[in-house]
């Protein structure tokens, strides 16, 4: 029986891989960090031979999500301060985020005409960017779509002139900047598809531009409010979240959401829970099909969610989940906090301290994992180079990441 | 669990499928057991079991193992299916989830083997097509590689270093970031 045993070459004194390529891509499929992938593709050829394939590095994609490298964002006032910001130690990628910038080119030379380009959307290792001629046209003219790493660039066809709307007095127009969306129901399986949803607002009318990368075409879809009655803005300009295929704002202590691509645009509202800061708000994606909302107060976050069915239509009032607890400054202080953004995965954080600040004062950056609802610190600047609107940036590092474009 | 799924179990109990090793030894095994393995599964489908089924890939040492853990999970299975049909109240909860949580103690002390006896298991749960089985293996292995050096990792489990010093010099520029 133990000779028998033996008859199978496992480890003892073998010179050839143990397992067929098959249990091997079973193994590397399980290991969580790319890291680890790296260090074991570095122990013999043919496991080199697996984890390169490109199947594989597929497979492990789908598997796991990309880890989070930094954010881009602007340092200065000029559109030549869009920079990135790795993530720095003791973040567990700061290694791959070093690596990242060693081979991408964050300052994006490798456009037609580098510096007419202001970026506005980053998902999924893909950046989208707009000439700053739109913001004489109102209409967006010139957008590209590039991978830094990759160092290539998409132009996206203009919106054509039969679906824009006719002439319309500008002052009744609010064009909202365009965003990178997920390729949803046209997506394919290499992750290679993505979507641009641009917004064009009117008093009681709201049109949404989709370009969709499988067909190259835009399509239009639009509601009107019947009546007299007018969309909801606040004066303090317009921040959406974007969660389940869903365009949300906030206004006071209602919040609006609008899906842009179905056939039938659906426009709801709802109010938030009692007594929460609509500014100090972000809407999420809570898992299991929830719609969640994170409100800020001193020191800590709570966590609320309601059903967000198919149509949108939620019924159900909010509910509380939990509470997070933010850490406190080296006095054992809560620091000043701020709501960023918000992804699909993550919600970026700024935290300052409320003593005594001058321009070194450290901002101290931090990232909440919606998932885990674990917080860790990406990054630290200081107060005078500090970044008040970040682009999260999460890719693999090479040389696992495939162009995105 | 043991009344919920009793009544596949007597049904299955009529079913025995005889298993043979490569050291032929037999194993009588139910088919709700031996239907854990989707290649058994096929064989019986196709009608290609009278006789016993030949394993000549599985010794008796580890196809014992093997119908150990087709046992208790296919019990766990008869169980869920039972729990699934019933009420989901709080007492049918409270059973599920001891029931799981005494499948990941047995799991997890299905794994103490040596690294011979778990990469074999992993080579007949390949060839078995085990989910289950397979996923838990991987899983161990993929477990023991994580924060390991590639030196380490090569004094695991015996590799040979046959990587020329370019080649590996070559690995290591390109994924630097993994040593810092």
């Amino acid at each position: 029986m133990a000779a028998a045993a033996r008859q199978i070459p496992i480890a003892a004194a073998a010179a050839q891989p143990v397992f067929p390529d098959e249990i091997l891509e079973e193994i590397f499929l399980r290991l969580e960090a790319a890291a680890d992938l790296a260090r074991a593709s570095a122990a013999c050829p043919s496991f080199r031979r697996v984890v390169s394939a490109r199947r594989f590095l597929r497979l492990f994609r789908s598997l796991h999500p990309a880890p989070l490298l930094g954010f881009l964002g602007r340092m200065g006032r000029s559109i030549r301060d869009d920079r990135f910001f790795p993530a720095e130690p003791p973040h567990r990628s700061a290694s791959a985020a070093r690596a990242l910038v060693r081979a991408a080119d964050f300052t994006f030379s490798f456009l037609p005409e580098p510096y007419i380009w202001i970026l506005v959307s980053v998902r999924d290792g893909r950046v989208l960017l707009v000439s700053k001629r739109i913001l004489d046209s109102n209409l967006f003219q010139d957008v590209v779509v590039c991978d830094p790493l990759h160092r290539r660039y998409v132009m996206i066809p203009p919106i054509p002139d039969d679906l824009a709307p006719a002439s319309v007095p500008q002052y009744r127009m609010k064009a909202l900047i365009p965003f990178l969306a997920p390729a949803g129901k046209d997506g394919d399986e290499e992750g290679s598809s993505f979507r641009i949803v641009s917004t064009l607002l009117f008093r009681n009318k709201f049109i949404a531009f989709v370009f969709s990368s499988c067909n190259q075409k835009w399509r239009r879809r639009s509601i009107t409010r019947v009546g007299s009655s007018s969309f909801p803005f606040g004066s303090r300009g317009f921040t959406h979240f974007y969660a389940h295929g869903c365009i949300h704002w906030i206004v006071d202590s209602v919040c609006y959401s609008l899906m842009p691509d179905t056939l039938e645009m659906k426009f709801i509202s709802f109010d938030l829970p009692p007594n929460s800061d609509g500014l100090k708000c972000a809407i999420v994606e809570a898992g299991e099909g929830r719609l969640g909302l994170l409100t800020l107060g001193d020191g800590s976050i709570d966590r609320f969610s309601k059903i967000w069915g198919n149509n949108g239509v939620g019924a159900e009032d909010w509910h509380y989940d939990k509470t997070i607890h933010l850490p406190k400054d080296c006095d054992g202080a809560n620091y000043h906090w701020r709501i960023l953004d918000a992804s699909e995965r993550y919600l970026p954080l700024l935290a300052i301290r409320r003593v005594y600040h001058d321009f070194r004062t450290p901002v101290l950056y931090f990232v909440l994992d919606l998932k885990t609802l674990l917080l860790e610190r990406l990054c630290t600047l200081t107060a005078d180079n500090r970044v008040s609107r970040v682009h999260l940036y999460a890719s693999f590092p090479p040389p696992f990441a495939v162009p995105s474009i | 669990m043991a009344s919920a799924g009793s009544g596949d179990e007597k049904a299955a109990a009529a079913a025995m499928i005889t298993l043979i090793s490569s050291d032929n030894e037999k194993f009588e095994v139910t088919e709700a057991t031996a239907t854990l393995s989707q290649t058994i599964r096929h064989m019986i489908e196709d009608g290609c079991t009278d006789g016993g089924v030949p394993l000549p890939n599985v010794t008796s040492k580890i196809l014992a193992r093997v119908i150990e853990y087709c046992k208790k999970h296919a019990t766990a299975a008869a169980g869920e299916e039972g729990s699934s049909s019933s009420f989901s109240d709080a007492a049918f909860l409270e059973v599920d989830r001891a029931f799981l949580e005494e499948l990941e103690e047995f799991d997890d002390a299905f794994l103490e083997v040596d690294r011979a006896t778990l990469f074999d298991l992993i080579l007949a749960a390949n060839y078995l097509d085990i989910k289950g089985l397979l996923n838990l293996t991987c899983q161990k292995v993929a477990d023991s590689v994580k924060g390991k050096t590639p030196e380490q990792i090569r004094e695991m489990y015996n590799i040979v270093n046959d990587l020329t010093p370019e080649e590996e010099a070559e690995i290591r520029r390109e994924t630097q970031w993994a040593f810092e």
